[in-house]
């Protein structure tokens, strides 16, 4: 699909088709932006109402349609399992996505707020406090960790895309080129 | 199958469109009652395509703008024949109880 340029119409146009995932508009999102063009009223500078919440709708559906069964998301988030090669194109959307980072973190945090909630309620009824006693000092607490959790996994995110596709990553150089032999068939 | 997926299959049952020509084919179909929505047509053509009742024939670019155009299947074809029957079928039936007196009627 092509970037956002042109104008105010066709920029309005690319937002809306964020609706869809990328899989879906790599193979489609040329010939769907073409069609909400035609059908635009003429002089438009915008998509009508209409128009966007279709585009929501069906962006919507798509995704609902093409992706893992909740079952299979579960098991990747919290045991780390991979998804079959079936949904190998929603994983790489998923590993490219804005907000992995805080999806892929999201089960460590409740693990973390439910341990820290835990201790805290035994800090309340035997008073030994091993957490901050001040309810805020708790949410700071847990909002560090989950805000240093967050940036650590966008940190590794590429780490995270090769143990999934393998590494190298395919078709990748990676950072140092190519492995070349030390000998390189000139030593003798 | 629901009426949209209907008129979209009646759209390609002549000839390929891309999706514009389906949306204008089934503007013409409805003497213009049904307006398809870009989202709603390219569900539809995604659960058609998904199906194998419709396929993508070839793309062009025009005035910068991609068109694919999508046909019916041989199957899709069949299935369409048949919901075709099935209606055909239906407004029979129901032209004779619409034409049956009612029971007391005057």
């Amino acid at each position: 699909m092509r970037a956002s340029t042109g104008s105010p119409l066709e920029r309005s146009v690319d937002r809306w088709l964020r609706a869809y995932p990328p899989r879906w508009r790599d193979e489609h999102g040329a010939e769907l932006r073409a069609l909400v063009l035609d059908l635009a009223v003429p002089g438009a500078r915008r998509v009508d109402l209409r128009t966007a919440a279709g585009l929501v709708a069906g962006g919507w559906r798509v995704r609902r349609r093409t992706r893992p069964p909740a079952r299979v998301v579960l098991a990747y988030r919290v045991r780390g399992r991979r998804p079959d090669a079936r949904h190998d194109a929603w994983l790489r959307d998923d590993l490219a996505g804005r907000w992995y980072p805080v999806r892929a973190e999201v089960p460590t945090i409740v693990v973390g707020a439910l341990l820290v909630a835990l201790l805290h309620a035994v800090g309340r009824v035997t008073g030994h406090w091993i957490t901050p006693r001040n309810g805020w000092g708790v949410a700071a607490l847990l909002a560090l960790t989950a805000l240093v959790g967050v940036v650590r996994r966008a940190r590794h995110r590429e780490d995270d895309a090769a143990t999934v596709f393998g590494f190298p990553p395919a078709d990748t150089a990676g950072h140092f080129g190519p492995y070349v032999g030390l000998d390189d068939g000139k030593a003798r | 199958m629901s009426e949209q997926a209907y008129l979209v299959m009646l759209a390609l049952a002549d000839e390929e469109r891309h999706g514009y020509g389906v949306v204008q084919a089934v503007l013409a179909l409805t003497d213009g009652r049904v307006r398809l929505g870009a989202g709603t047509l390219y569900g539809v053509l995604d659960r058609l395509v998904e199906a194998g009742y419709a396929e993508a024939s070839g793309e062009v670019v025009v005035d910068g703008r991609a068109r694919r155009y999508y046909r019916l299947t041989g199957a899709g074809l069949d299935a369409v024949q048949a919901e075709t029957q099935r209606l055909a079928d239906l407004a029979r039936r129901a032209r004779r109880v619409l034409h049956r007196p009612a029971l007391g009627g005057l």
